[in-house]
């Protein structure tokens, strides 16, 4: 059941305003050496990261995808940070949704 | 005694500056909400920024330029950001900052350093043209609602001020004169250095007693062991200047909210005036009135009581 996954806080932050924040199962950030995704009770860690989408799997089921300008992420005592200088609204993924449905169906 | 229709024109002519100093007042009441939100939405990523930081200095051996420039011969020029207002009808805004920021230049000179002054908003712009004096750069439009793009601009100037060596005409330090916003009713003009960057990661006074015990306490709670991506240099690099343009944006954001507060208190105050003198006009008004009325009876009457007696 999707209760028993854990979870971690996201907050997403850009320079003018904060941009979303909510619980989520992982999240994907364009971290300097490429794509880096981050599950609950991830070690500690403060990463560059470069111009890019920004995916979060929340715990609603739905994939939020963000535009994202440069700036930087970190995780500790299981909250996530993004901060940016700029992001784009957020845009739910519906196909995400059904595909994480769909996991969780495996599951 | 001036006659009643100057003070019937002078009457018309204080209702309708009343008029407009009160549209003022409620526009900068308006504006206030505004501002405030802004820096609320703004507070967040400066947050972040600072969370960010403190886990790098508990972490890192911090040797960047941004912390302690290292030169081979002293530079003693200084750079001094002036954030005045774009528009007047503000009360001492911009004077209270254009003092505060005389003080502090003369300051420095008596230090035996040499400011450069940037300015911010265009009363303190003309304020330094008029008096010929050099200035390294402006910017001017919207100080009462900043955005990121200008906070950015104006930091960036700055930095490479200040990262540029001494022999090609860099700074080595970045003082800020900025009016804070305590309260509707105060603000206060402040001078922080910028430039090398102090960080103290939460609000703790360094002079105070235990403070250092403090820092060092703070200092354990951040330290999880951070992994940094790709390195602890390279994020350094990467989020010290957003945390100068974060810190640049909160100075511009307090500022502007203390200009429209100075700005709603001043025409407060004008409307007030203006009132208080309508009623003052009105009553000398109506004194001439009674005057005129009065000097007419007299000579009715004294005609009057000349036709009887001639009668007589």
């Amino acid at each position: 059941m999707a209760s028993d996954k854990p979870t971690m806080k996201v907050t997403i932050v850009a320079a003018d305003r904060p941009v979303w924040n909510g619980t989520a199962y992982s999240v994907v950030i364009p971290a300097s050496a490429g794509q880096m995704g981050i599950l609950p009770d991830h070690e500690p860690i403060l990463t560059v990261i470069n111009h890019g989408t920004v995916r979060v799997h929340s715990t609603s089921g739905h994939d939020h995808l963000f535009t994202v300008s440069d700036g930087f992420a970190a995780f500790d005592s299981n909250s996530m940070t993004v901060a940016v200088s700029d992001s784009s609204d957020d845009e739910i993924n519906n196909a995400g949704a059904a595909d994480a449905a769909a996991a969780e169906d495996a599951d | 005694m001036a006659s009643q229709l100057a003070y019937k024109s002078r009457i018309a002519s204080t209702k309708s500056l009343a008029k407009i100093f009160n549209a003022q007042e409620m526009i900068a009441s308006s504006h206030i909400a505004k501002a405030r939100d802004v820096a609320m939405e703004a507070k967040p990523y400066s947050d972040a920024i600072s969370d960010a930081l403190a886990a790098l200095v508990a972490h890192a051996k911090l040797d960047h330029p941004i912390f302690k420039k290292h030169e081979n011969k002293p530079n003693h020029h200084v750079a001094v950001l002036a954030l005045t207002s774009d528009r007047g009808m503000a009360g001492p805004y911009t004077s209270s900052v254009l003092r505060e920021t005389e003080t502090l230049l003369t300051r420095l000179d008596s230090e035996g350093k040499i400011p450069e002054l940037y300015v911010y908003g265009r009363r303190g712009i003309t304020y330094y043209k008029y008096r010929n004096r050099d200035i390294k750069a402006t910017w001017e439009g919207h100080t009462d609602e900043p955005g990121v793009e200008i906070a950015e601009e104006i930091s960036k100037t700055l930095l490479d001020a200040y990262m540029k060596p001494g022999e090609q005409g860099g700074v080595s330090e970045l003082y800020i004169v900025y009016t804070e916003f305590i309260n509707m009713v105060s603000q206060k003009v402040r001078i922080l250095r910028m430039l090398p960057v102090q960080v103290v990661t939460k609000e703790i006074d360094p002079n105070a007693e235990g403070a250092q015990e403090e820092i060092e306490k703070a200092r354990d709670l951040t330290a999880p062991l951070y992994s940094f991506e790709p390195s602890a240099e390279e994020v350094l690099d990467k989020i010290l200047p957003k945390y100068v343009q974060s810190r640049i944006h909160e100075c511009l954001l307090t500022a502007a909210a203390s200009e429209t507060a100075s700005r709603q208190n001043a025409m407060h105050t004008a409307t007030d005036n203006a009132n208080s003198l309508i009623d003052d006009l009105t009553r000398k008004y109506n004194a001439t009135r009674q005057a005129s009325i009065t000097q007419e009876l007299t000579e009715i009457i004294a005609s009057a009581d000349a036709l009887n007696t001639s009668e007589e």
